[in-house]
């Protein structure tokens, strides 16, 4: 008897099969958001199976390097934060050239001049506050105003090491309020988590009443009824076209221009809109529900050197973890 | 030709001695000397660097913070309650010896997990608990500092003081005592005088694994500790391979290095100091001592039990199930806002569980295979046979265990990359090296001591009667260990199961496990999903548990 539930228990254990054409897409688009598009893509294309690998743009980076390293690239399409590290790549030569024919309708601020990278979305850093412990009335303004006493150990951020959009909004804001600002920060105790998911949910669930993370990713948790609401900064909104890019490596050429196509069009622009409460990047879908369309954002965003963004990233790494993290 | 020792397949046997030098002599020599490499030549630049910047020792200086406090705290709560349930005539002590030792078998990160729900600073439990019972604004706990770190890793590592302890008591020799009360002594003297000094080196056994253990974990320092900016060692590691480049891998090899060498330090002290004290002074006399009479103090040695099981068992698993039915974390808990949502996510929708799952499962059983099959040819080598070097073959193979899992996965990442002609990194192999690499001196210790026991006239009279090595091996030696085989195997496979040390350096987009998907769920803020995932794992966990004791006749398992 108990020789038999262990023969059992092996062969359960260890059956399994399956087999469609797989492309592997790369992407920092937050797990629940991700999957609800990617089941939305496989509807629409039965015959490919979209296998996505979820982390941060830093992890994203990191893995991807190795990856480049041992000659062994797993990704096909790639989708993370910003624009400075497409260009890095594409300089590095791991990127292909595409024209998918749904970037028409893209502005030509949204696309890179070359085709080797187009904005898929729109993601922007803004303050978001839990509303049951502020109201749009107390809570802060400007990102300035974060680093006034009145919000001591209230504040909470994403790493810039894990987070692309991150990386961003701290070479923005260094660059605007040079680096005491973030020393003013942390004497407020400003608290650094992992990505911008992880600050939504904590402001989301009171642990935090306010935080620094994506627009989208609070407004969808606003949508699903947690009480968080989000506040354009006074002195920007930091606004980062998101692109999407093929892998020149990539044996599924074909497969994964389908998905960017996808992610251009009209279609998967509203599943966007839909399913995960992002401002689209093309003018003929219409945003979510009170939010002002890409343009409007845009004029009122701060500005954003990415030049530096591209060429500062270790600086902008190391001297925010050596105020903010230790 | 009578005297003839049994001659073993140079083959087969060889192919052991090959197999552990490519899994463990091979990466860990590499790492050694990585530690060193800097811009290709050897230097102590490395160990330079890591020391220069404040972060790394102020890293190195809170792992040995947290293992010496956890130690403390386990010994004071393992010990007594070792006492009371072995010596004393404490209600229920069977049942409380069972439930003592429980948190063991729960994963460390499910368990900080249940503490970050429980004393998150503004929305955990009972911080919730204290602020609307006494009205107040504001936090009374925060689980993200080192007292925090402390408490939630001494709540799962101090079993391990209490097994040793309780063992070192029941096999004690009562005469002692006896002796020591024949002679009008005190019950409190016998204690300092008698009982204490002859468990102390148990005490001090156990105490040195949880130390061991604990600046080794990598799942409680990374959720409970990072956020709280208090960096250990194993985190320190895991944040330069993922975002530090090449340089990041030099330094983490360095950090690496330093951590082996903190964790081998203890487990020798141990193995060749405390060992040999504890089986000089315990003698292996099956008489049960006699038990102390608690008289007034019965209840409240109840009670304190009852709280020690209330708080390391019943808060944390009540915590998780909660917390998995809520439809958001942080919201109010009323009806409307329970649901099975997130059950139904994980079960349903996600694609990443079915892929854990699947990997984890697949992972565990080969891990677990092929360690029982190379670990019993260790042991037979070892025991059976006289090759040269076969000491040095056990101990060799026994290595990576006392090693931190993160060392050996740093290992792994630079001997298997690409870099020396073989590139496994990403794949389900890498993971399955580093499995077999670290639990690989569980099936050597399991098997080496039923071999002990067969005496080796067994073999030479299959061998003289003409059958071949493998034949006297198959239907004579196999035979006679296969409970220790099957003892073995359970116990690799349940922790590799849900690994998550190793596995979070290691994992590739398609090599996702059950550790790493909590872990990540976790990380990115999903409390709600995140802990509905730690149920399902409690409850494979606890099922194959119950299932191994039954398969074992109750030899394995709590």
């Amino acid at each position: 008897m108990r020789k038999y539930a262990i023969v059992i228990l092996l062969l359960i254990c260890s059956a399994v099969l399956f087999g469609t054409e797989k492309i592997m897409l790369y992407t920092s688009v937050p797990t629940e958001i991700m999957t609800a598009i990617a089941d939305a893509f496989m509807a629409a294309n039965p015959g490919i199976e979209l296998e996505v690998f979820r982390s941060g743009t830093g992890t994203i980076q990191t893995k991807l390097a190795a990856e480049v390293q041992s000659g062994n690239i797993q990704a096909d399409v790639l989708w993370v934060a910003e624009f400075s590290y497409y260009e890095t790549l594409k300089k590095e030569g791991l990127l292909a050239q595409i024209y998918p024919e749904e970037a028409s309708a893209l502005p030509e601020n949204f696309k890179d001049p070359e085709g080797y990278y187009y904005a898929g979305r729109l993601i922007n850093m803004v303050i978001a506050y839990n509303t049951k412990a502020l109201t749009p009335e107390t809570a802060p303004k400007s990102w300035k105003e974060l680093t006034d006493e009145k919000w001591y150990d209230n504040y909470v951020v994403p790493n810039p090491e894990y987070s692309g959009a991150a990386v961003a909004a701290v070479g923005a804001l260094a660059k605007k309020y040079g680096w005491k600002y973030f020393e003013d920060l942390r004497k407020n105790e400003a608290v650094v988590v992992r990505g911008n998911s992880d600050v939504a949910q904590k402001v989301a669930a009171g642990e935090f009443p306010i935080g620094m993370t994506l627009d989208y990713i609070a407004r969808d948790l606003n949508v699903k009824g947690s009480p968080i609401d989000i506040i354009y900064p006074t002195d920007g909104t930091i606004a980062i076209p998101s692109p999407i890019a093929i892998l020149k490596s990539s044996q599924k050429m074909e497969a994964a221009m389908k998905f960017v196509n996808y992610i251009l069009s009209i279609d998967g622009q509203k599943a966007q809109v839909e399913l995960g409460s992002l401002v689209p990047v093309r003018s003929d879908v219409n945003p979510p529900a009170n939010t002002p369309p890409a343009g409007e954002i845009l004029g009122q965003a701060m500005e954003i050197d990415w030049k530096y963004i591209e060429e500062g990233l270790a600086e902008i790494n190391a001297n925010f973890s050596d105020i903010m993290l230790f | 030709m009578l005297q003839r020792k049994i001659k073993a397949d140079p083959f087969i046997l060889g192919g052991t001695f090959v197999v552990i030098a490519i899994l463990v002599v091979f990466p860990l020599t590499l790492l050694f000397l990585n530690s060193f490499k800097f811009d290709g030549a050897y230097t102590l630049q490395n160990y330079a660097t890591v020391f220069q910047a404040k972060r790394n020792y102020t890293a190195l200086f809170n792992s040995l913070k947290l293992g010496l406090f956890t130690s403390l705290f386990s010994v004071l709560l393992g010990a007594p309650l070792a006492w009371l349930v072995t010596r004393t005539n404490l209600p229920f002590a069977k049942l409380f010896r069972t439930l003592f030792i429980l948190p063991y078998m729960i994963p460390p990160f499910i368990g900080a997990i249940a503490w970050s729900q429980l004393l998150n600073r503004r929305n955990g439990y009972i911080n919730r608990l204290i602020q609307s019972i006494f009205g107040i604004e504001g936090y009374v706990f925060n689980v993200n500092t080192m007292p925090g770190l402390i408490w939630v890793m001494t709540l799962y590592l101090y079993p391990f003081v209490f097994i040793t302890v309780a063992g070192a008591l029941e096999r004690m020799d009562p005469t002692l005592e006896e002796a020591a009360r024949t002679c009008g002594s005190k019950t409190m003297k016998i204690m300092r005088d008698i009982t204490l000094p002859l468990v102390a080196p148990s005490i001090a056994g156990g105490a040195l694994l949880v130390f061991a253990s604990s600046i080794a974990n990598f799942g409680i320092p990374a959720l409970v500790g990072m956020q709280g900016r208090v960096f250990v060692l194993t985190t320190m590691i895991y944040s330069y391979m993922h975002s530090g480049g090449f340089n990041g891998i030099a330094t983490a090899s360095a950090l690496s290095i330093m951590l082996m060498v903190i964790s081998v330090g203890a487990l020798l002290i141990n193995n060749f100091y405390l060992k040999k004290k504890q089986y000089t002074l315990i003698s292996g006399k099956s008489m049960r001592p006699k038990t102390l009479d608690l008289g007034a103090w019965k209840i409240p040695c109840l009670i304190v039990a009852l709280v020690v099981v209330f708080i390391t068992v019943i808060m944390p698993f009540f915590s998780i199930g909660l917390t998995s039915l809520l439809d958001a974390w942080g919201a109010d808990i009323t009806w409307e806002n329970l649901t099975f949502r997130n059950y139904r996510y994980i079960l349903f929708e996600y694609g990443l569980t079915k892929d854990a799952l699947k990997n984890s499962f697949l992972l565990a059983i080969s891990a677990a295979t092929i360690c029982m099959v190379l670990g019993s040819l260790i042991a037979y080598i070892s025991v059976k046979t006289k090759i040269r070097g076969r000491k040095a073959l056990e101990t060799i193979a026994q290595i990576p265990y006392t090693i931190p899992g993160t060392v050996v996965a740093i290992a792994m990442i630079l001997a298997w990359s690409g870099n020396y002609g073989v590139n496994l990194y990403n794949t389900f192999w890498i993971l399955l090296f580093a499995y077999v690499a670290h639990y690989v001196a569980f099936a050597v210790r399991t098997t080496s001591a039923s071999l002990e026991q067969i005496h080796t006239s067994l073999e030479e009279a299959a061998r003289i009667s003409g059958g071949s090595w493998f034949t006297s091996l198959k239907d004579i030696v196999v035979p006679l260990i296969r409970p220790g085989l099957v003892a073995g195997w359970f116990l690799i496979f349940m922790p590799t199961l849900r690994e998550l040390t190793m596995s979070i350096l290691l994992w590739g987009p398609r090599t996702v496990t059950i550790g790493v998907a909590v872990f990540e769920m976790q990380e990115a803020g999903y409390v709600q999903i995140s802990a509905a995932f730690a149920t399902l794992l409690l409850l494979i966990v606890i099922a194959g548990n119950l299932l191994v004791k039954w398969l074992t006749r109750g030899k394995v398992g709590i």
